[in-house]
């Protein structure tokens, strides 16, 4: 009787639990059209587009997308250098995937830097960043402009995730209110 | 004497004063292979940039590339209505093109609202708002997971600019600040 009640009960409890389903990755485009490149931090989520990333990391790499998950262990080093308007633009990403040993070692550790013309213009975290709290999103470089943008979000503002299953019927609106 | 100073003054003001050139897009990306629809806000700066995209309207519109700064336009409504992952998502972007009358009539005023099977999930500010202060700078709907976000920031964080050349030289743009 003890042992149908405990299978029951661990049946029911896994019946309603679910794993978050999601990855990141960098994505690098240069757009010599608007005389821009930029350089994102990206999310997916559910199990399609998740498994569809991860059968298909060097598809998507060829294309710009790097993962930053997706195995453990061991870095990757990706050099890009584009001639825009008269500059040498070089960004160098590195991605150190999640290791596992706590202290944020289920996240990935990524760096971006760019030289403008040979010269250093910017060392910055790319992505979220477990010791420094802030998640840096998107870095722009409008070369004809010779300038850098760079995005950054603390851990606390900046990102709200609605859950539509979760919402009962409420809006998701900003500045933050309900509108049901 | 006054003759020549005058227009000397007038010469010397101007030399160093230049336009910056820059506008912003409303980006509009269905992933169907990542079961995602993106929205985002970007910023393109420099002449060479604006003007490309100035002279190209239509052939980015026809991409989901949308100009928020045209002035002597008054409003667009773009609807775009993706199936995916037996979901239907229908997304509405309203650009009210700058009015240039105050209060913010330098900027444009943008709202996106997303219906996710048929129902109103998002009803936000999208880019920057004069009125609220904070700039929404993406809009991600997750089909397949059910999931939206959305990004944002207000006037004072989160956003820095870095000139290499003209302002900033020698120094290493580095985040987080020091």
């Amino acid at each position: 009787m003890r042992c149908l009640l405990l299978t029951l009960l661990c049946i029911l409890t896994a019946q309603s639990a679910s794993a978050d389903y999601y990855t990141h990755f960098i994505r690098y485009k240069a757009e010599p059209d608007f005389s821009r490149i930029v350089i994102s931090w990206e999310e997916l989520r559910g199990e399609r587009g998740v498994d569809h990333m991860h059968a298909n990391p060097e598809l998507y790499a060829t294309q710009g997308d790097y993962l930053t998950r997706g195995q453990y262990g061991g870095s990757k080093e990706i050099t890009q250098v584009e001639k825009m308007d008269g500059h040498e633009v070089k960004t160098v990403i590195t991605i150190r995937y999640p290791r596992g040993h706590g202290r944020g070692g289920a996240c990935s550790w990524n760096d971006i830097k760019v030289f403008f013309d040979g010269e250093l213009q910017l060392d910055s975290p790319m992505g979220y960043n477990h010791r420094h709290s802030m998640t840096v999103s998107k870095v722009t470089i409008h070369v004809q402009d010779e300038s850098i943008k760079a995005n950054s979000r603390d851990f606390i503002t900046g990102e709200h995730y609605h859950f539509i299953k979760h919402s009962k019927g409420k809006v998701l609106s900003l500045p933050k209110k309900n509108t049901k | 004497m006054r003759r020549t100073i005058l227009p000397l003054l007038f010469l010397a003001s101007f030399s160093y004063s230049s336009a910056e050139a820059y506008t912003y897009l409303i980006r509009y990306e269905a992933e169907p292979e990542f079961s995602r629809i993106v929205i985002s806000w970007d910023e393109l700066r420099g002449a060479l940039g604006v003007d490309h995209m100035r002279d190209n309207l239509d052939t980015y519109e026809a991409k989901g590339v949308y100009d928020t700064h045209l002035f002597a336009k008054k409003t667009k409504t773009i609807t775009k209505v993706e199936n995916m992952d037996g979901h239907e998502v229908k997304t509405v972007i309203k650009i009210q093109y700058p009015q240039a009358t105050g209060f913010g009539g330098a900027g444009s005023w943008n709202y996106v609202k997303v219906y996710f099977d048929g129902a109103l999930a998002v009803d936000v500010p999208f880019g920057y708002n004069h009125y609220t202060s904070i700039t929404v700078s993406k809009v991600i709907v997750y089909v397949d997971d059910e999931m939206i976000t959305a990004t944002w920031r207000d006037t004072y964080s989160t956003q820095e600019y870095h000139f290499p050349s003209s302002h900033d030289e020698g120094e290493v743009f580095r985040l987080p600040q020091r």
